[in-house]
């Protein structure tokens, strides 16, 4: 327990030592080698399976095949986007309905099929998400609920088109360049299908779009902070499970040749859920277990319990394994990991500024100001007619009590919260009425009080995903390294944020916005919790900002602290700026004395 | 013109069954930040409830509903017990709710099938004409309920010491509690009395709707777009949500007829949630840091 970690501090006695690396990731962990084992036995066992010669085997592995298609889009969007859907039954049976139908009424070819059942998914996922996929959680649920039974009496009652309650017969099957697929041909076309799309989910997920989803997921607010559209990233989620539930649905019309308007009601949106969860939200290779087990639930229960079994499933797996088998994994995996690395850190980043404080040159460039910036929150004013300009190179400290409005004014100034008058310049540009990540994009970064990072990503993850979030150019992994160097952090770079100490954190955090090269950065009272070392280290690493000529916002209650790192300093009381000037200046107002400081 | 006074009553009429649902997702929603979507099986099993004592055994109106009330308000204590109090974090509640609904819609379905069966009301539920206006007395009484029940409600949160601690336990959970108000026993009234307001809205509404073991999913669907339109989080809201969405319902029933009047209905709210993201009576932003 008490075994320490060996830090090696990268910089010793310089700062920033730009060619310094984070270094590989843990070559080998449970968690990281799960993936391809598992992969590689079940596609193994499915390649094994024809062998055997049994058809109703080869039937249930295809079915699990369709599904696992289902399920790893079904991820994207609910398990690591975070928008739960129990729609997808239907999106899947729209898949299956709009290539049926153009095969069997229209004479189409299988591939036109394919093709059309794949864009009237995705244009049906559009419809739905981009109205609810802006608002809570809850809505999309919902929605995807009502699409789900809105679907079900399309089946029933469009009977010229869908057949009603007779469904489609005499689906054509799968035919590829002329000559139909069946029997083998069909099962090998149906598990390549498979493996084809899972590698893409995978490739997809791998990169920093995962990353970002589970960014979006874990915090919006964070999320938009480092340049990032929820709504966007998320419509893209919706987007791509979409997809694979159209081409999923029209491969198992060809498969089953039979469609029954009842097979895609809202139990199968369900029960496709389970499977996920089984296998574990947000988890690569958790589709992988979930559905075949699921479908060796549903197969095993005896008839008439089918939604019994469900019901419980849903109840008992979330609260037992609220992350699924690959949840369960992951803890196995991080408790060996803990072992390795030691599980305590307290190395405090030891940063030393520049040697030498220049002053702020007077043509320095205003890069962020506010001017007659009003807010209200109920009938209170947080903000009630607020100026403020950062210069480039330069540190602005906002000082007053708690309550007076300097985090509105924060948000205000990103775009988190809309002024309802005066207006926010950025490089000269009204950015007033822009969003929170139009402000990110644009250079503006942002740490927050209590640090938000995503706590179950390492920190080169958090790191590395702000840097190659829309906005800034330039190889973001460099600038990932940079930052991680500058903030005294490298050594960190491969432990989950969850493992390390809030007052670290704020280290980690300010990494994450120097990863995106701001011009600007607003910092939220980031000594709060800091002492000794980690609190002249912060010091440190403003002056090293400021020296590379980046504009600082500092709201901070340590008024030491502050009077040592600020270039002006304003003063805030409810809502009000009371007093501006040099920290010298301040120190003697009397009306800041008697307002704040005290005697 | 008496086709639209029709079409309104007729609209009013569904939308009195939404009401009662919105208002018993509101109640829960406001206090605890969770939709429970099993809620609305506890309309069902209202009027299922309804049509055993009041119908199959003949009990009077009265003395039926003082039973059927409890009962069910205990239902809805065991099931937030089991499936949300132990789901500390997330969303996870989505999940063992809509769990929840699938038990109890097993259990109705394997006790009473899947046929729609009548209940009495004790004002009359055949159609009543008015010149040419036509009319259904028990349609009326769940109507005039809800709006009276959503009344004393918000009397109660607003005029009474109980009603204050409520609300500011709706406001915030952990800073109510610091102040010495005991959120535990609020939540658990609040799922009480959520569950007793659907079991009435069952028993209320059931005499022309027939109460039927599968009829909770639609419900359920059609009181969140009520929900959605009103806004999420005040109780008149969500009532005057259940009948604006009846009358959409009921409009569009008359413009196109029972195929495709879910797709309109759906559609419709879905452009209306482009437009107004937060519903009609949204109270405004709060800071977000």
């Amino acid at each position: 327990m008490t075994q320490d970690v060996q830090v090696t501090d990268p910089f010793e006695g310089s700062t920033a030592d730009a060619t310094e690396t984070a270094g590989p990731a843990p070559r080998w962990t449970l968690a990281r080698v799960m993936g391809p084992v598992v992969a590689v036995v079940t596609v193994g066992a499915a390649l094994l399976v024809p062998l055997t010669g049994n058809l109703y085997y080869m039937d249930l592995v295809q079915l699990i095949a369709l599904y696992y298609v289902v399920v790893a889009g079904l991820n994207v969007v609910s398990g690591y986007a975070g928008q739960l859907s129990v729609g997808h039954g239907a999106l899947f049976g729209a898949g299956a309905y709009i290539s049926a139908i153009l095969t069997t009424r229209y004479d189409q070819p299988f591939w036109v099929g394919f093709v059309g059942a794949v864009v009237g998914v995705l244009v049906m996922g559009l419809m739905l998400g981009v109205p609810s996929l802006r608002l809570a959680h809850l809505y999309f649920a919902m929605m995807t609920l009502g699409f789900a039974i809105v679907f079900s009496q399309v089946l029933l009652n469009w009977q010229a088109v869908t057949g009603g309650y007779l469904g489609i017969i005499g689906v054509p099957p799968v035919s590829l360049f002329g000559q139909d697929l069946r029997g083998d041909q069909l099962y090998y076309f149906i598990v390549g299908f498979a493996v084809v799309a899972g590698l893409l989910v995978t490739l997809v997920l791998r990169g920093r779009r995962g990353l970002w989803w589970r960014i979006v997921h874990d915090d919006e607010v964070s999320a938009r902070a480092i340049g990032l559209s929820p709504s966007r990233s998320k419509l893209t989620a919706f987007a791509i499970s979409a997809v694979l539930a159209g081409a999923a649905g029209s491969v198992y019309a060809s498969f089953i040749l039979v469609l029954q308007p009842d097979t895609f009601d809202l139990h199968l949106g369900l029960v496709l859920l389970v499977m996920m969860l089984l296998g574990g939200s947000g988890s690569l290779w958790g589709p992988l277990i979930g559905v075949p087990l699921m479908l060796l639930i549903d197969n095993l229960a005896p008839s008439g319990t089918a939604t019994y079994a469900v019901g419980a499933a849903l109840i008992v797996l979330t609260i037992l394994m609220p992350r699924g088998a690959a949840g369960l994994v992951a803890v196995l995996s991080d408790r060996i990991q803990e072992r390795r690395m030691g599980s305590v850190v307290t190395a405090v980043p030891n940063i030393s500024g520049p040697n030498e404080r220049q002053p702020v040159p007077r043509d320095s460039a205003t890069i962020l100001e506010g001017s007659g910036l009003k807010k209200r929150y109920g009938g209170v004013a947080a903000l009630d007619g607020v100026d403020l300009v950062a210069r480039a190179g330069s540190v602005h400290a906002v000082i007053g009590p708690n309550g007076c409005g300097k985090t509105t004014l924060l948000n205000v100034l990103l775009g988190l919260a809309r002024s309802e008058e005066g207006a926010v310049r950025l490089e000269g540009e009204d950015v007033t009425r822009r969003s929170a990540q139009y402000g990110a994009r644009r250079g503006i970064g942002r740490t927050f009080q209590q640090p938000r990072l995503s706590p179950e990503l390492t920190v080169w993850e958090n790191v590395y995903a702000a840097a190659t979030a829309p906005g800034p150019e330039g190889d973001p992994a460099r600038r990932a390294h940079e930052a991680l160097a500058t903030a005294g952090v490298t050594h960190l770079a491969h432990r989950k944020a969850a493992d390390i100490p809030h007052a670290i954190l704020r280290f980690v955090e300010i990494a994450r916005v120097l990863s995106r090269r701001p011009t600007v950065v607003l910092m939220d009272e980031p000594a709060g919790g800091l002492t000794g070392e980690a609190l002249s280290s912060l010091g440190a690493l403003i002056a090293t900002m400021r020296a590379q000529g980046v504009a600082i916002v500092l709201v901070e209650h340590n008024v030491p602290f502050v009077m040592g790192a600020a270039d002006e300093v304003s003063v805030m009381e409810s809502g009000r700026m009371i007093a501006h000037g040099g920290p010298a200046e301040i120190r003697r107002n009397p009306a800041v004395i008697a307002a704040y400081l005290g005697s | 013109m008496t086709d639209i006074v029709n079409t309104v009553i007729s609209g009013l009429s569904l939308g009195a069954t939404y009401a009662f649902m919105a208002l018993a997702f509101a109640l829960i929603f406001s206090t605890t930040k969770v939709f429970n979507l099993a809620q609305a099986q506890f309309l069902v099993l209202g009027g299922l409830l309804a049509h055993t004592l009041l119908v199959e055994r003949d009990w009077p109106w009265l003395l039926g509903a003082l039973l059927i009330l409890p009962v069910v308000a205990i239902i809805g204590f065991v099931q937030e017990v089991v499936t949300i109090r132990p789901i500390k974090v997330g969303y996870n509640w989505i999940l063992t709710t809509l769990g929840a609904s699938f038990l109890l819609q097993a259990g109705f379905a394997q006790m009473y099938g899947a046929e729609p069966y009548p209940v009495d009301s004790f004002v009359g539920s055949t159609a009543q004409h008015l010149g040419g206006i036509r009319f259904v007395p028990s349609q009326v009484l769940a109507g005039v309920a809800v709006l009276v029940l959503v009344t004393a409600i918000e009397l109660f949160a607003r005029r009474t010491r109980p009603g204050t601690a409520w609300r500011a336990t709706a406001q915030n959970r952990d800073t109510a509690a610091t102040l010495g108000i005991n959120t535990r026993r609020i939540v658990t009234m609040v799922f009480l009395v959520a569950a007793a307001v659907a079991a009435l809205g069952g028993i209320l509404t059931a005499p022309t709707t027939y109460a039927s073991a599968y009829g909770g999913d639609l419900i359920s669907f059609m009181s969140f777009l009520a929900i959605a339109i009103g806004g999420m989080t005040t109780t008149m809201g969500a009532v005057i949500g259940g009948f604006l969405l009846g009358l959409l319902e009921a409009f569009s029933l008359d413009l196109i007829g029972a195929q495709f009047n879910l797709v309109m209905v759906f559609t419709v709210v879905l452009a209306f949630l482009l437009v107004r993201p937060n519903g009609l009576f949204y109270a405004g932003e709060s800071r977000v840091v």
